[in-house]
């Protein structure tokens, strides 16, 4: 085994801050308006856990932009799955009237939908075909998973390659010797 | 410059994915698959608000994305495809983060000064300022993918040699 790869410190704490960083950024209302901007929350947040790692490196150990993917990618990771719940319970699944607050939420999108001037027949299959994701809560679960796991994970490690470039130890060379 | 073809064509397939899923939806919905179609508008919604009169048009329908998201994204993509015959100029050497910062102000003095009504955005300068991201964006990052790429592969090599001694 490589000794660089085992003494690394911990990966564990900055990708849980990373992740839960991501998360509150895609779920507080008004804050998440800054993922439409390509995703930047994500990658903020996986900027934030790269950070978190660079710092607990100690001085004399070389910090690489792969340490920095790898941090973000996590963070992606762990924050896809709670994000995709946390919406969820924010729509009111753990509800009784879960069906009915998810109607409401499909209606206002598919009036808005409307307004927009699209074409009526797509906005009529659209909601047709969301209709029957929601009519099964899991199926609706498991697609939204699957979509932030995407998403989340694909700009999280575009984060990490951010982050780690930012961190990364600049090596200096040395100074051409004299003749 | 360090330069890695599997890295390369990895990163140039996730590009091609997501630049050609954008454009998927006026494409279905021309073919008459417009329950699919929405399907595909919904996998970009997290990523952008989507708005039908700020987004360009194929086919007289919306991409999945707004105009400055997807001049973001074509543009990255493109100097991505360019990055074999571009890697050896200078510039290419991986942007520092200051620099960077130059390329992204374009974009949001558009949308802050469009925001305060100093300034009023239209079509072309949000896809010319996201153009400019995005030029700046692939310039920082696929020099760290790459570096990032063969230094993985260097120690994954290392590892197998000392499994094999």
């Amino acid at each position: 085994m490589n000794d660089f790869a085992t003494a690394k410190p911990s990966k564990l704490i900055p990708v849980l801050i990373g992740g839960g960083a991501i998360t509150a950024i895609s779920i507080v209302p008004v804050l998440n308006a800054v993922n439409c901007a390509c995703c930047a929350g994500v990658m903020g947040g996986a900027v934030l856990g790269v950070w978190f790692y660079k710092k607990s490196f100690p001085a004399d150990m070389p910090f690489a932009v792969g340490d920095g993917v790898i941090v973000g990618t996590l963070s992606g990771l762990v924050a896809a799955p709670l994000v995709t719940l946390l919406q969820f319970l924010m729509l009111g699944f753990a509800s009784t009237d879960f069906s009915f607050q998810l109607q409401d939420e499909i209606d206002r999108a598919f009036s808005q939908a409307e307004s927009q001037a699209t074409d009526p027949a797509a906005v009529e299959a659209a909601r047709e075909l969301v209709m029957q994701l929601a009519s099964t809560p899991f199926l609706l679960f498991l697609v939204g998973l699957l979509f932030s796991l995407v998403i989340f994970v694909g700009f999280g490690a575009l984060g990490g390659v951010i982050g780690g470039n930012i961190f990364k130890t600049k090596i200096i060379a040395p100074p051409p010797a004299a003749n | 410059m360090r330069w890695s073809r599997s890295g390369y064509l990895t990163l140039l397939a996730a590009a091609l994915l997501w630049t050609g899923g954008f454009f998927a939806a006026p494409l279905l919905h021309g073919a008459g698959h417009d329950g699919v179609a929405i399907f595909g508008r919904m996998f970009y919604a997290p990523v952008c608000h989507q708005d039908a009169a700020r987004s360009f048009a194929l086919f007289g329908w919306p991409l999945s994305v707004c105009h400055r998201c997807a001049s973001i994204y074509i543009v990255f993509t493109a100097v991505l495809l360019a990055y074999p015959l571009l890697r050896r100029r200078t510039f290419f050497v991986s942007l520092p983060l200051s620099r960077l910062a130059i390329f992204i102000l374009p974009m949001l003095l558009d949308y802050v000064l469009d925001v305060l009504g100093v300034w009023n955005n239209g079509a072309i300068s949000r896809a010319v300022s996201g153009s400019i991201a995005g030029a700046g964006l692939a310039v920082f990052t696929v020099p760290a993918w790459m570096e990032a790429w063969t230094a993985r592969k260097r120690h994954h090599d290392a590892d197998h040699k000392e499994v094999a001694e």
